[in-house]
């Protein structure tokens, strides 16, 4: 095969099976037309650069879009993903650390559960991340290639034009004011948390011993299972509180006075249910009163004094910082837009 | 610099591309005749560009096309069709009208240099 040849199926070869033959005896015919009756070797080579490279030829023939998401829809992909990715995450995060609570029966260290938790975190977030990228640019992919959305308008106008009435639709929150999704997530993972490491609290909460061998080992269980679940319907009445708050935050999306003083209203309930529970006077393990007085050779009135010091100690801090949390939402809620703009 | 200066250029001559190809058009040209007397007229077009944008018009239906097999050699001739023609014509009124007024734009800003 001559130079001409070469370069005409190289051509072709990239395009669709239907055009091939009449592209390639056109181009044939062009490149004859730009030589003289017998070219020499240069001659064609000088042609044929004329034309240029076929792979970009056949891409101009082709005319199909060198990308996988245009303008048009770029913009919306990347409001999705930020979207998406967030709520994603924090489901993984969610499930993981239950399951693993759930799971835990004491066989393991703390620490090993915690490096165990973090590797299935990290396993977790990386494959259900690639997940949803695929899957989402996928379908963008997609809508681009069907033509959906027509190519000639570029700003990104899916659906009715834009009118000046559409900003009544936007909010026009004040950044301090907001509560954005993830601060919601956030407390929604803690309340998973903190429930979690309740009812399990005999297996997780207790006094390790360093061991040159084994690592870790398992003692004896700080509180008293008993006495602790026994406050059962009262926690659970403060879970059911903190994911209703949290679901009224997340439809509210803004703090209100009826939302602070909700939120005033499960601080107190929290701080009763901590006092309570923190001051009932058979909290502590008996087998862990009895391992401090022989750890730091004192009497049992001893231990129990401190104990008792850092019970008091953490009932002030649970206060201070209730108190602060239900202020704070009752400032928030005074914050309104025309005072930023006054000021 | 000189980068800026040539791609913007050619982004100005781009959307004069199809104007300049539709009007040579009026009579049936081959490609390479056509790439001829738009080099005659100074217009300068990748031949890498022309060749495809002929098909993409006659997919816009703005040109039809028939192999001349008379000659030596088989040639694709295209010619504007008559929804081609209406179009051109139309086209041909814009760009006069844009230039007209980028002219105007353009002389009312050497009169403030003046001042």
């Amino acid at each position: 095969m001559n130079l001409i040849d070469l370069y005409v199926h190289e051509v072709t070869r990239l395009l669709p099976e239907k055009n091939r033959e009449d592209i390639a005896l056109e181009l044939q015919s062009t490149i004859q037309d730009m030589l003289p009756d017998n070219p020499t070797e240069d001659e064609i080579k000088a042609a044929l650069s004329k034309l240029g490279d076929p792979a970009k030829l056949a891409g101009q023939y082709r005319d199909i879009p060198r990308y996988l998401i245009g303008p048009a829809l770029y913009d919306h992909y990347l409001t999705i993903l930020k979207m998406t990715f967030p709520i994603v995450l924090a489901v993984v995060l969610i499930t993981q650390v239950l399951t693993n609570i759930i799971n835990y029966a004491g066989e393991a260290t703390i620490i090993e559960m915690i490096l165990a938790l973090s590797f299935s975190i990290v396993g977790a977030a990386f494959n259900v991340g690639v997940q949803t990228l695929f899957w989402i640019t996928l379908v963008f992919f997609v809508l681009e290639r069907s033509g959906a959305v027509k190519e000639s308008f570029p700003q990104s106008t899916i659906g009715a034009p834009w009118k000046p009435e559409d900003l009544k639709y936007l909010s026009s929150i004040p950044k301090k004011k907001a509560i954005s999704k993830s601060q919601v997530l956030f407390s929604l993972i803690w309340t998973a948390v903190w429930a979690g490491v309740y009812f399990n609290a005999v297996n997780i909460i207790a006094v390790y011993e360093r061991d040159s061998t084994s690592g870790f080992n398992y003692v004896t269980p700080i509180f008293n299972e008993e006495t602790l679940l026994s406050f059962w319907p009262f926690v659970c009445l403060l879970i059911a509180i903190e994911i209703a708050l949290a679901i009224f935050k997340w439809v509210l999306g803004q703090w209100t006075p009826r939302l602070a003083v909700i939120n005033a209203f499960y601080n107190a309930v929290y701080i009763l249910v901590f006092i309570f529970l923190a001051s009932s006077s058979n909290l502590f393990n008996p087998s862990f009163v009895d391992y401090q007085v022989q750890l730091f050779n004192s009497t049992a009135d001893d231990v129990m004094n401190v104990v008792n010091g850092a019970v008091w100690t953490s009932i002030v801090i649970a206060i201070i910082i209730s108190v602060l949390d239900s202020y704070e939402g009752f400032k928030k809620a005074r914050i309104s837009l025309t005072k930023l703009f006054n000021k | 610099m000189s980068d800026l200066l040539s791609s913007l250029t050619t982004e100005l001559r781009r959307g004069t591309l199809t104007l300049a190809v539709l009007s040579q058009l009026q009579t049936p040209q081959y490609g390479y005749s056509l790439v001829q007397l738009l080099e005659k007229s100074g217009i300068v077009i990748d031949q890498s560009t022309l060749y495809p944008l002929l098909r993409r018009l006659e997919k816009q239906k703005l040109v039809t096309s028939s192999w001349d097999t008379t000659e030596s050699r088989p040639r694709k001739y295209y010619v504007l069709s008559d929804f081609g023609t209406e179009l051109f014509l139309q086209l041909k009124q814009e760009w006069e009208k844009t230039s007209l007024e980028l002219q105007q734009l353009l002389e009312g800003e050497k009169k403030n240099e003046l001042d």
